[in-house]
């Protein structure tokens, strides 16, 4: 069974091709605000790299998010638009446990656990904390995905790390350095770990594909976990002008 | 529009055919001895596109040595964009190939981006500039050269040109066309249809966020994204089932890439690349603003050119010349609100909810246009509109007058702003000789709107067209319809093309 893996949640887009054995074939690219412009060529890119033809694809995985909405929402459109041209079934993950699961499965955590957090924009972060050493399942999650001001996580993430240390991983992390960086028990991991991946995705998905654990492509919904700013704005009306 | 043309040597019996479209399309047309030695001359061997009898396109070669000169290219203007150009060049270089000619040149004006573009796909690369070439208007003349006629990758080449124009020349593959998957999503309605043909709607669904929107007043831009992920899959499911046919075998995909809302447009775009990656068919980016001109042909099988068209919606307050397929001159604009928007800032400002098209159109009927004389800015003055400064004076009058009728207020708004419209678009169609008026847009469901276009058409001894309220509001079908013109014109858009929320209408 052939995964095809999208993931655009972050200032990063990509995608990748996972086998039985592993990722066959993987493009990833940071280019903000051009997820839209990259996202198809990719596609097209990778389905000839892996040396395949783009309906022996059997299972459209995505990254849920959370993250940049607008990119996130090419993203699953993108995956829920090439399932349902496929006829495929597809397999969900969020882009907080793509990062833990990034993280734990090149670094040794030791007994650290993972809190991830991903730059939500307006100096906000979202985040979420996952048991280390282990590929991060949704049930290994110890605190849910959630948003929130970093300069109110630092203090009770030293006071956690006093219990049992942690590894903090993401853009969101880097985002707000100077509060993290230099916190007893906290320690940020590398810059190559700040966006997830859709390598990791297609690896973190298989168990749930080979499960039969497939939602349809109308039932993915992207994690927002944020109203839109749903007041009435007379400045950004619909005003395009020619 | 019926079939694709065929294409025949050119006779003494085509010259009057011939002269009549290069009168409408060349400021120096040749005369009549220059074509009968044209066509007396085997050097110098003539085509034309014949439709039933009728000669709808012309193109001509002169071979020198081992090159051949493409000497000229004509198009009837309404029958330009369906790639009968196209053919027509496709033909000549297949001539020159089977005569050994080693290379093809042209002269092209500077300005004419769109027949440079139709050269470059066929491998022709510009070579020089002859400075005041041309004249009336002058310009200078783009030499272009097609090298290595005998390559097989030319050959490669012509032969992609041909199997991507369906019903190329010489086939008749137009009724094995399944119709083109359009998708709209560029601001408030999430809407996919299939067309055939560029005319025969199989289906036709939109999904109106109009009552998400209702309670904030106006459109949300990250509320109406959200909504349109949801919706997107549903509705491409709904217009695919209606229309009885099957994703894998739409001829295209297409969908708008602006202008609109960015986060909106990025949706459909997504959307329809991924399928038409998955269905390997072509990827048609469209532009919003063109669809809604071509919403008027899904209607009017017979639509004349040139015409002048009232694009009017909540963003836009366009005045148009079509001069002919795909091909716009745009006249004028508004220089503040869009008429639409002014529709629904009146309303908000009197209490009356959103959109404010409609409610003011309702309350209107009941109410005296002529109560109060509002302001016509610019009537008079170039085709530009103003639009802010009778919204002012609604407000203005009903400060020193609140016991106004609010039907009479209505009415007498409604009619100032359709009194501006019709006037401007009166004149152009008089100054330019057109054939008729079109509405195209939003605010062309107003009632008032479209009764004055039809009086004034009436009156003037013009068409008028008025596309159904259906046709008039954002959907799909016409994104289709406009697709199907565009890819023969300019074929598939690339996998990398991204929304311009500010793109604007492509004009000649």
């Amino acid at each position: 069974m052939l995964i095809l893996g999208i993931e655009s949640a972050t200032s990063s887009v990509g995608c990748a091709i996972g086998g039985p054995d592993g990722v066959i074939a993987s493009v990833h690219t940071s280019r903000p605000r051009y997820h839209a412009e990259s996202l198809a060529p990719q596609i097209a890119s990778v389905v000839e790299q892996a040396g395949i033809s783009i309906g022996d694809v059997g299972v459209v995985a995505v990254d849920v998010g959370p993250g940049l909405f607008t990119g996130l929402r090419v993203g699953i459109t993108t995956a829920i638009s090439v399932a349902f041209a496929l006829r495929v079934p597809m397999v969900a993950a969020n882009s907080l446990e793509l990062l833990a699961a990034a993280v734990s499965s090149s670094v040794d955590t030791g007994d650290r656990d993972i809190h991830a957090m991903i730059d939500a924009r307006r100096g906000e972060v979202f985040h979420a904390r996952y048991l280390g050493q282990s590929e991060s399942q949704s049930s290994d999650c110890l605190m849910e995905p959630a948003v929130a001001l970093p300069e109110e996580l630092a203090r009770p993430l030293e006071a956690d790390a006093e219990r049992r240390e942690l590894l903090l991983v993401g853009d969101g992390a880097r985002q707000h350095l100077e509060l993290f960086d230099g916190l007893a028990g906290v320690e940020v991991a590398l810059e190559q770990f700040d966006n997830p991946s859709a390598s990791t995705l297609v690896r973190l998905v298989r168990p749930a594909a080979e499960r039969g654990e497939f939602l349809a492509s109308t039932e993915i919904k992207p994690l927002y976990l944020r109203d839109p700013d749903a007041k009435p704005n007379w400045n950004t009306a619909p005003k395009v002008e020619p | 529009m019926t079939g694709k043309p065929e294409l025949v040597a050119m006779t003494s019996s085509h010259v009057d055919s011939v002269m009549a479209i290069d009168s409408r399309v060349y400021a120096r047309p040749w005369s009549r001895s220059m074509w009968i030695k044209e066509i007396e001359d085997a050097g110098r061997p003539h085509l034309v596109a014949l439709d039933g009898s009728e000669v709808v396109g012309h193109a001509g070669s002169m071979y020198a040595l081992d090159e051949v000169h493409l000497t000229t290219v004509a198009v009837l203007p309404e029958r330009q964009g369906e790639g009968i150009a196209s053919d027509l060049v496709l033909a000549l270089l297949d001539q020159a190939v089977r005569a050994g000619s080693s290379a093809a040149t042209l002269e092209v004006r500077a300005a004419d981006r769109r027949t440079q573009r139709l050269y470059s796909r066929f491998g022709f690369a510009p070579a020089g500039v002859r400075r005041g070439y041309y004249t009336t208007p002058s310009d200078d003349g783009i030499i272009m050269w097609l090298a290595d006629l005998q390559s097989p990758e030319l050959a490669r080449r012509l032969d992609e040109i041909r199997s991507r124009t369906p019903g190329a020349a010489g086939s008749t593959t137009q009724s094995t066309e399944q119709g083109i998957l359009g998708i709209e999503t560029s601001c408030d309605e999430t809407a996919a249809a299939v067309v055939r043909g560029g005319r025969e709607v199989l289906s036709s669904v939109v999904s109106s966020q109009i009552e998400i929107h209702a309670r904030f007043g106006g459109v949300v831009p990250e509320v109406a994204s959200r909504a349109h992920v949801e919706s997107i899959l549903p509705v491409v499911g709904a217009a695919l089932t209606e229309a009885g046919i099957d994703g894998a075998d739409v001829d295209a995909v297409a969908a708008t890439h602006g202008p609109g809302l960015v986060g909106a447009l990025l949706v459909g775009v997504s959307a329809a690349k991924a399928m038409s990656l998955v269905w390997e068919v072509p990827f048609i980016g469209i532009n919003h603003l063109e669809a809604h001109l071509y919403a008027a042909f899904l209607e009017e099988p017979d639509l004349e050119m040139p015409l002048v068209v009232l694009l009017v919606s909540g963003g836009h307050t366009m005045l148009i010349l079509m001069e002919g397929n795909l091909q716009y001159r745009v006249l004028g604009s508004t220089l503040d609100d869009a008429a639409g928007e002014a529709f629904d800032k009146v309303a908000r400002h009197i209490g009356l909810g959103y959109p404010g098209g409609p409610i003011i159109d309702r309350l209107s009927a009941k109410g005296d246009r002529d109560a109060i004389r509002f302001p016509r800015a610019m009537m008079s003055d170039g085709w530009d509109f103003s639009f802010s400064g009778v919204k002012t004076s609604v407000v203005n009058h009903l400060r020193h007058n609140p016991d106004t009728p609010i039907e009479d207020l209505a009415a007498s708004f409604q009619e100032a702003v359709a009194d501006v419209l019709v006037t401007k678009a009166r004149r152009a169609a008089r100054k330019y000789g057109a054939r008729g008026l079109c509405l195209a847009g939003g605010v062309a469901a107003n009632s008032r709107l479209r009764q004055s276009v039809i009086d004034v058409c009436e009156a003037d001894g013009l068409r008028a067209f008025v596309p159904s309220r259906e046709m008039c509001t954002d959907n799909a079908a016409m994104v289709a319809a406009v697709a199907w013109h565009r890819l023969r014109a300019d074929g598939p858009s690339p996998l990398d093309l991204g929304a311009d929320p500010s793109l604007r209408l492509p004009t000649s």
